[in-house]
C-alpha cells in the first residue's frame, strides 16, 4: 500500500523502472484480490460457476493502466506548467466565428428531421429533451453550485403534471406546458426552502431523498397515479389540428386540413420542431442569464457564499431562483417527455435518471452551456449507436464521472467567460 | 463641535457556549476617521467585525450605525434573536423572526453601508476580476429578470454604468490590466487589492478591513496606506481596520482601540496608545511592537 | 420490535462507516452503501465456496465467511478512497462528492455485469430460534438464531471499534486528524494513512453488516446498497454525525421506527417514511442527537 502511494506522487526526478514495475505489480495483486471473488465466480442459484480468466484479464488491464497513468503523470510533471491565465486570454477560432457556427448548427437542426427517418427522429427528440433537462440541472449544479441529486423529481412533476392534468382536468398540452412547468418551478422553490442552510453533501443527500420520495409516492399512490401502470398522456395538437390518422369527433386532423397524405412522421417532425423552438428559447435565456446580475450571483454563490453575504446579496433569493428556474426547465422537459412517450410511469424517474443527467452536466463542464448541450446530445445518441455496449452504459458513466473529476474538473470544453472592454467615451 | 459618531458600540458581548469571546466591548467610530482595532491574536478583533457586519448575533450589547443622512440602523438586531416560544403564538412575531432568519444578517449590514473584507481573502476565484466587481453592484440587480432578458434601454444603461464604475475602481487600485483575468489567478497582493475594490463597489459608508496588509511586502503596505487615506479623503469613506502591522496603524489611523482577552484595554490617539504601559504588556514579546 | 432491533443493528454497523468518514474528511462517502452490497455478494460467494469445499459446521463457516468478507470489503473501501478521494484532496468540495457518486455507479454496474441483474439468494445457515414469553401454543415471541447472531455481532463489532478508536495509537491518530487535520499532520501524523484506515474500518463494518443480512434474509441484488445506504446515513445523521455511539443509537432508533411504521401504518411507504425522517432531521437538528452544533466559521 505504501509503495503505491509513494509511486503515485514521485518527488523530484524520474522513477526507475524497477519501482514502476513494483508499483504496477502491487496494484495488480490488489486488483486480483478485488476482482477474483466477484468476477471469477458467478452465483447460479446456490452454486458457483467459475470464470477464472476474467479477473486475470481485468487485473492485467489495471496493471497496464497503472503503468501508463504513472508514466503520463511523470511526463506531465516534467513539462513546465501551462500559464492558465495566458491561455484564457487567447480568443480561439470558435469564438471568433461563433455567430456563424451557431447559425449553422440551428440550420442543421432545423432541416435534420426530413433526412433521418422515424427511428432516429425519435432519438433526436429524446436528445432534445435531455438537452432541456441538462440545461435545467446546469443552472442548479453548474452555475449555483448546489448539487441536486433529485432533479428527476421535477422532471416527474412536469410529466405527471401533464398526464394527470389531462386525466382529471382535461388540460390540453398547450395549457399544460406552462402550468406544469410553473408547478415544477414552484416545487423547486418549496424544496429549496428547507435545504437553504445546507451545503454540499447534506444538500446532495436530501435532494436525493426528495427524489426518491416523489418516485415512491408516484409508485404507491395507486388511486391517483395508477402506480406502476402509469398514466396516459396525449399527443399535442396544433391549433386544434390533430395528428392521428382519424380525428376525434368534432376535430380535424393535420393531414386532412393540409390535404397531404397521412404519415406518422409528420407528427414527429412537428413535435421535434416545437421542441427545438423551446430548447432554442431556453438556450437564449440561459446565455442571457449568465451575463445578467442574477446569473452572476448564482456563480458568485457557488464560489463563496460568505463573500456574497458581505456584499449585500441575499443567498436565499439567489438559491431559490436557481432551484425554481432549474426545476421549471426540468418540468418543461417532463411535459415533452410525457407527450412524446404517450404515457408515463414511475420507472422513468429513478435515481439512475438523475445520475444520467448529472453525468451530462459534468462531462459538458459544469456551468458551460455549450458543453452541456453537446454532452447531452452525445450521451443520448452514443448509446443508440453502440447498442451492443448498452450494458456498459452505467459503468462508463461512473468511470467518466470519476475520471473527469480527477483530470478535467472543469469539463472537456472549458468555460468561456464574458469579456469586458473599455468603452471609448467616458472614463 | 464634534459630529455624532458614525458607529457606536456599547457593551458588546459574545459568548460561544461557555467561552466569552467579547466582554462588554465599547468604542466609537467618528465619521470620516480611520479607526484601528489592534490586539494580540485571539483578542476578539475578528469577532467584533463578525458582529458588526451581521455574521454573528451578539449575545448582548448594542451597535448603532448612524448614517450621515440621518438613518439609524441597529446592527445588533440584523440577525434577529433566537426563536422563542412566544413567536409561535403570534403570527406577526413569527413572520418577523422568520424574515430575519432568512433574509437578515450580513446582507442587511452591507445594504446599510457596512461592508467588509476578510482575513483569508474571499474572492470569486473562478470568475473574472470584472465579474467580481459587477457582482458587488447591487443597484443593477433591481432591474428585474425580464428587462435583462429583453435588454431594455434602462437595463443597458444600468449595465453600462456598472461597468463604468467597475473600471473606475480597477483604475483606482491599478488593476485595470487584469480586468478579464480570473480572480483566482492573480498574485496575492493584487487579490487583496481586488477584495477592497470589490467592497468599494458596494458603496460603503463604513469599510471594515480585516488585516488588509497581511502578507504584503513593505512597498505594497505603503501603497495600501495611501489608498486607504485617499478613500477617506476623496470618497468620504470611514474606515475601520484590524491590523498587526504597527507601522501602518500608526501611520494612518486617527483612533486606536486595543483589545485583549475580549475586552477593551485602551482606546485613544495612536501616540497615546503606543506609549501606554498596559498595551506594551499585552504585546510583550510580540515583534511588531516597535 | 425484534425485527426493528435487528434492522437497527445493521443500519448502525453501516452508519459507523458514514460517521467516521464524515468525521475525518467532512464528506459523505456515497459509495459506502455499495460496499455493503458487495459484502452481501461476497458472503454468498464465500459461503457457496466453503460449502463446495466440504465445510459444513455452521459456527466455523460463519466465522470464516465473516473474516474473508471483511477483508475483501475493507480492500474495496481502501480502493474507493484511493481512486475517488485521494487525488481530489486539494480540490473543491463538489469534486470528491461527484467522483464518489461515480464510484457508486461503477460498483453497482460492475456487480450487475459480473453477477447478473437478478436477485440472488443463499441457503439459510441457521435454522430455528428461541421462544420467549411463551403463553401458549400461538402466543410467543420468536427470535431466530440469525437475529441473535446479528445483534451480538453488531455489539461485539462496535465494542472492538470503540476500543480501536479510543485505546490504540491508530485510534489516537484518527481522533487527532478529526480534530484538526493540518495540526495533526504538522505533528507528524500521516493523515493520508489515517484517512485510508478510516475508510478501511468503515468498509469492514459495512462488510460485517452485509454478511449478517445475507445470513438472515438470504436474498439480495445489486441495487440494495442504494436504499440501505441512505437509511444508514439517516441513522448516522440521526445519532449525530461524527459520533460512534450516535451511529449505533441512530441505527437502532431508525430500525425500530421503521418496523413500527411498517407494522402499524403502511408497508408501502416505509422507505418514504425513512427518507422523510432524514429530511426532517437535517432541517430541524442537523447536528443529531449526540452531535455538537457547529458554529459557522467566517
Amino acid at each position: 500500500m505504501m509503495a503505491i502511494r509513494d509511486g503515485g506522487e514521485p518527488e523530484g526526478g524520474g522513477l526507475t523502472w524497477a519501482t514502476r514495475l513494483r508499483d504496477a505489480a502491487l496494484t495488480g495483486v490488489i486488483a486480483l484480490l478485488l476482482f477474483a471473488p466477484l468476477t471469477g465466480v458467478t452465483l447460479t442459484g446456490y452454486a458457483l460457476e467459475g470464470h477464472w480468466q476474467r479477473p486475470l484479464w481485468l487485473a492485467a488491464g489495471v496493471v497496464v493502466g497503472r503503468l501508463l497513468i504513472g508514466l503520463f503523470l511523470e511526463a506531465r510533471r516534467a513539462r513546465p506548467p501551462v500559464e492558465s491565465a495566458q491561455a484564457s486570454e487567447k480568443v480561439g477560432w470558435i469564438d471568433r466565428n461563433r455567430p456563424f457556427i451557431l447559425g449553422l448548427a440551428l440550420a442543421c437542426a432545423l432541416i435534420l428531421p426530413w433526412f433521418i427517418g422515424k427511428y432516429w427522429l425519435n432519438v433526436a427528440i429524446l436528445a432534445l429533451i435531455y438537452v432541456l433537462l441538462a440545461l435545467g440541472l446546469n443552472i442548479v449544479v453548474g452555475l449555483a453550485g448546489l448539487l441536486d441529486l433529485g432533479f428527476v423529481a421535477f422532471y416527474a412533476v412536469g410529466a405527471y403534471g401533464y398526464a394527470l392534468g389531462f386525466k382529471y382536468l382535461g388540460l390540453s398540452f398547450w395549457l399544460a406546458l406552462p402550468s406544469a412547468a410553473l408547478l415544477a418551478g414552484l416545487c423547486g422553490i418549496l424544496l429549496g426552502f428547507p435545504v437553504l442552510r445546507m451545503h454540499g453533501d447534506y444538500l446532495a443527500i436530501v435532494t436525493l431523498g426528495f427524489g426518491e420520495i416523489v418516485r415512491l409516492v408516484l409508485n404507491n399512490w395507486m388511486e391517483l397515479t395508477g402506480g406502476p401502470n402509469g398514466v396516459r398522456a396525449p399527443f399535442p395538437s396544433l391549433f386544434g389540428l390533430e395528428f392521428g390518422r382519424r380525428a376525434q369527433p368534432g376535430h380535424t386532423t393535420f393531414h386532412e386540413f393540409f390535404q397531404i397524405p397521412y404519415s406518422s412522421e409528420t407528427r414527429d417532425i412537428f413535435f421535434y420542431l416545437l421542441l427545438l423552438m423551446v430548447v432554442a428559447g431556453m438556450i437564449f435565456v440561459v446565455r442571457r442569464l449568465r451575463r445578467m446580475p442574477l446569473g452572476r450571483n448564482w456563480e458568485a454563490l457557488r464560489e463563496d457564499e460568505i463573500a456574497c453575504r458581505s456584499l449585500g446579496i441575499q443567498p436565499v433569493t439567489v438559491k431559490l431562483s436557481a432551484f425554481g428556474l432549474g426545476a421549471m426547465t426540468g418540468g418543461l422537459g417532463g411535459v415533452f417527455f410525457a407527450a412524446s412517450q404517450g404515457f408515463v410511469n414511475p420507472t422513468s424517474f429513478t435515481f439512475m435518471e438523475s445520475a444520467h443527467i448529472l453525468a451530462m452536466v459534468i462531462l459538458g463542464g459544469m456551468g458551460s452551456t455549450g458543453g452541456v448541450i453537446i454532452a447531452a446530445v452525445i450521451l443520448t445518441v452514443l448509446p443508440e449507436v453502440l447498442r451492443d455496449f448498452a450494458e456498459y452504459r452505467g459503468l462508463a458513466f461512473g468511470m467518466a464521472m470519476v475520471g473527469m473529476m480527477i483530470w478535467r474538473p472543469r469539463g472537456l470544453m472549458g468555460i468561456r467567460r464574458a469579456r469586458f472592454h473599455r468603452s471609448e467615451v467616458g472614463r | 463641535m464634534r459630529p455624532p459618531p458614525l458607529l457606536r458600540v456599547r457593551d458588546l458581548t459574545m459568548r460561544f457556549g461557555g467561552v466569552v469571546a467579547l466582554n462588554r466591548v465599547g468604542f466609537e467610530v467618528a465619521p470620516g476617521s480611520v479607526t484601528a482595532l489592534i490586539g494580540p491574536n485571539g483578542a476578539g478583533k475578528t469577532t467584533v467585525f463578525n458582529c458588526l457586519t451581521g455574521f454573528y448575533a451578539p449575545s448582548a450589547g448594542e451597535m448603532r450605525f448612524h448614517a450621515p443622512d440621518g438613518v439609524e440602523v441597529a446592527l445588533h438586531d440584523l440577525l434577529g434573536g433566537p426563536w422563542r416560544g412566544a413567536d409561535f403564538a403570534s403570527p406577526a412575531a413569527f413572520g418577523w423572526r422568520l424574515y430575519y432568519k432568512m433574509f437578515g444578517g450580513a446582507a442587511l449590514a452591507a445594504r446599510a453601508g457596512v461592508v467588509r473584507t476578510f482575513q483569508n481573502i474571499r474572492l470569486f476565484r473562478e470568475m473574472t476580476v470584472m465579474e467580481n466587481l459587477l457582482v458587488a453592484q447591487r443597484a443593477w440587480v433591481n432591474n428585474g429578470i425580464l428587462s435583462g432578458l429583453l435588454a431594455t434601454p434602462a437595463y443597458r444603461r444600468a449595465e453600462a454604468e456598472a461597468i463604468e464604475r467597475a473600471w473606475h475602481w480597477l483604475d483606482f487600485f491599478r488593476l485595470a490590466d487584469d480586468g478579464n483575468r480570473l480572480a483566482g489567478s492573480l498574485p496575492y497582493g493584487r487579490q487583496r487589492r481586488l477584495e477592497i475594490a470589490r467592497a468599494m463597489c458596494v458603496e460603503p459608508r463604513l469599510l471594515c478591513l480585516d488585516e488588509p496588509a497581511a502578507g504584503l511586502n513593505p512597498s505594497e503596505t505603503h501603497e495600501l496606506a495611501e489608498w486607504i487615506l485617499a478613500l477617506r479623503r476623496g470618497h468620504g469613506v470611514t474606515v475601520c481596520l484590524i491590523e498587526h502591522d504597527m507601522g501602518l496603524v500608526m501611520e494612518i489611523s486617527d483612533h486606536v482601540v486595543v483589545l485583549d482577552h475580549g475586552q477593551v484595554l485602551v482606546a485613544g490617539r495612536p501616540e497615546v496608545v503606543r506609549d501606554d504601559p498596559a498595551v506594551l504588556e499585552a504585546y510583550l514579546g510580540a515583534p511588531e511592537e516597535g | 420490535m425484534v425485527n426493528g432491533l435487528v434492522l437497527g443493528s445493521v443500519y448502525g454497523l453501516i452508519a459507523v462507516g458514514y460517521t467516521m468518514v464524515y468525521g475525518i474528511i467532512g464528506m459523505i462517502n456515497f459509495a459506502h452503501g455499495d460496499v455493503y452490497m458487495i459484502a452481501a455478494y461476497l458472503t454468498a460467494i464465500f459461503l457457496a465456496a466453503l460449502t463446495a469445499l466440504g465445510l459444513h459446521a455452521a459456527p466455523m463457516v460463519i466465522l470464516l465467511v465473516l473474516a474473508l468478507t471483511m477483508l475483501v470489503t475493507a480492500l474495496y473501501g481502501w480502493s474507493v478512497e484511493r481512486i475517488a478521494y485521494r487525488p481530489l484532496r486539494a480540490s473543491n468540495r463538489l469534486a470528491p462528492l461527484i467522483s464518489a457518486i461515480g464510484m457508486s455507479l461503477i460498483l453497482q454496474n460492475y456487480v450487475r455485469l459480473s453477477q447478473g441483474a437478478r436477485t440472488q439468494g443463499t441457503p439459510t445457515l441457521l435454522d430455528g430460534g428461541v421462544r420467549l414469553f411463551e403463553n401458549g401454543p400461538d402466543q410467543f415471541v420468536q427470535i431466530t438464531h440469525a437475529q441473535i447472531l446479528i445483534v451480538v455481532t453488531a455489539v461485539v463489532g462496535m465494542g472492538l471499534l470503540w476500543y480501536l478508536i479510543h485505546g490504540t495509537a491508530i485510534g489516537r491518530a484518527c481522533r487527532a486528524v478529526q480534530q484538526d487535520r493540518v495540526m495533526a499532520s504538522l505533528l507528524g501524523v500521516d493523515t493520508d494513512r489515517v484517512i485510508s484506515i478510516v475508510f478501511v474500518l468503515g468498509a469492514g463494518m459495512a462488510g460485517v453488516a452485509g454478511s449478517l443480512v445475507t445470513f438472515n434474509y438470504g436474498s439480495f441484488d445489486f441495487f440494495i446498497g442504494f436504499v440501505t445506504g441512505i437509511k444508514a446515513f439517516t441513522a448516522a445523521v440521526l445519532g449525530g454525525i461524527g459520533s460512534l455511539p450516535g451511529a449505533m443509537l441512530g441505527g437502532v432508533i431508525l430500525g425500530l421506527a421503521e418496523s413500527i411504521f411498517s407494522g402499524f401504518v403502511n408497508t408501502d411507504y416505509k422507505d418514504v417514511f425513512a427518507f422523510s425522517l432524514l429530511v426532517l432531521v437535517l432541517i430541524i437538528r442537523p447536528s443529531g442527537l449526540l452531535g455538537r452544533p457547529e458554529v459557522e466559521k467566517v
